[in-house]
């Protein structure tokens, strides 16, 4: 028998993919209780909450960072709840004009921790309040490290689980992963009752796109009488998403040409926050991110071709869905702000 | 099941040997438990025997069943078993590991 101290873990191996996730829950009640604190009291998403819950024993969930969704109202002492703790915002609003982020992305450089602080959830269509009083009668405790944290009950986590695999669609083999797992073990009646929850935060269309990626979750989609029509952005998400054509979906949804040139000029000069957050050229010190600059522009021109074509193709589908694009558009969080 | 899968805990009843809760996540994988000390930032790794064992702690045991457990599913003698289970469970206490 043998209990090894201060293991070491290969880059990439699952045993680091592990460590990861512990230290995750850690952050998350270190966190969590420094929130209560502050009478600010989260909701823990994804991470632990589906690790635990539908993951065969043995099987590694891998995690690294930590998922929290607040109260509108509680958001700012959240925020100075973060930064007291050492985070800081990798992206603001700010940094993506004509792009409402679900959640803000946190890094800690001290221990590398990240934290995504989700005003909502990408697919939803519902007010931040409107979701937030659906999802705050619809949780459960969690004992994550000892500590009694707040998670989602079992329905809000099941719809979480299509949502989050609509968001990344094939591209991303952990929500389909999940989706695959929650599809298989958790029974029809509490799909049903995810379905009811959808309803009421208008997430339906991403929910049954979300389902609609694996074979077994078709069938769950049809067997649930989910619409089978989507709106632009969801098959943008759901289907090939070269880099750019979500900015066009963006470009496409906001009025007035003062706000469209503005985009326009932030997505040639990007704010060097964004620059750092999703180019690694841009972290090299001062003539990296000069560099990063100069290349911008060439890059969003030559990126532009393959993302108009996705985006009529996500146009075209949505059109034969007989579905025009919402008024207002789900939230989403831009693909770079995850380092 | 892992250290977050239970919503409460109850105190353990006199005699019952059980992890710590706080501060120590843990997962199984692959056979084995990996497992962080918060307390001190050390990282434990648990082979297949030790994860048994580690599995039943989690869940409150005593002494009697951990032997046990080395004897039907690692085919131990007896006397092997309840050396390697008081040799296991001196290195967690002396890690902080075991609740009080």
């Amino acid at each position: 028998m043998n209990l090894q101290a201060r293991i070491r873990a290969e880059p990439h191996s699952p045993l680091r993919a592990t460590l990861a996730s512990l230290h995750a829950d850690v952050t998350a009640v270190e966190i969590i209780t420094a929130m209560r604190r502050a009478n600010v009291e989260p909701i823990l998403l994804k991470g632990a909450a589906i690790a635990l819950w539908i993951y065969p024993h043995g099987e590694s969930r891998p995690y690294a960072d930590t998922d929290l969704l607040v109260a509108p109202g509680e958001r700012a002492r959240a925020e100075a709840v973060l930064a007291s703790l050492g985070f800081a915002k990798v992206i603001d609003d700010a940094d993506t004009p004509g792009w409402r982020q679900a959640a803000h992305h946190w890094h800690r450089d001290r221990d590398g921790a990240e934290i995504d602080l989700h005003r909502s959830l990408v697919g939803v269509r519902a007010t931040d309040q409107e979701l937030w009083q659906v999802l705050c009668a619809q949780t459960e405790p969690l004992l994550l490290a000892g500590t009694s944290v707040r998670t989602m009950s079992p329905a809000a986590r099941a719809l979480h689980v299509a949502l989050h695999a609509s968001q990344h669609g094939r591209g991303m083999v952990k929500p389909l992963r999940d989706l695959e797992l929650a599809v298989r073990v958790l029974p029809r009646d509490l799909w049903s009752q995810a379905v009811l929850l959808a309803e009421r935060v208008q997430a339906q269309e991403t929910m049954a796109a979300g389902l609609r990626l694996t074979p077994a979750g078709a069938a769950l989609a049809a067997d649930l009488r989910l619409p089978e029509r989507h709106s632009r952005l969801t098959a943008l998400h759901t289907g090939s998403r070269p880099a750019g054509a979500m900015s066009i979906e963006h470009f496409a949804a906001i009025s007035g040409w003062r706000s469209r040139m503005w985009m326009i000029v932030r997505k040639l000069l990007p704010s060097r926050r964004l620059m750092r957050a999703s180019c690694p050229l841009a972290r090299r010190g001062r003539i990296g991110l000069l560099a990063a600059y100069a290349w911008r522009p060439l890059w969003v021109i030559g990126s532009l071709p393959a993302a108009v074509r996705a985006w009529r193709r996500a146009d075209a589908l949505a059109r034969a869905g007989s579905e025009a694009t919402p008024s207002r558009p789900p939230v989403e969080r831009p693909p770079s702000s995850r380092r | 099941m892992p250290s977050a899968s239970r919503s409460q805990r109850e105190p353990p009843a006199p005699g019952t040997l059980r992890l710590r809760d706080a501060d120590l996540p843990w997962r199984a994988v692959e056979g084995e438990v990996v497992a962080l000390d918060a307390r001190t930032s050390e990282y434990l790794a648990i082979n297949e025997s030790g994860a048994a064992l580690w599995e039943a702690l989690a869940q409150g045991t005593d002494g009697a069943r951990l032997a046990e457990i080395l004897i039907e599913r690692f085919s131990r003698e007896r006397s092997l078993a309840e050396k390697e289970v008081d040799a296991f469970l001196a290195a967690l206490a002396e890690r902080g590991l075991l609740a009080r």
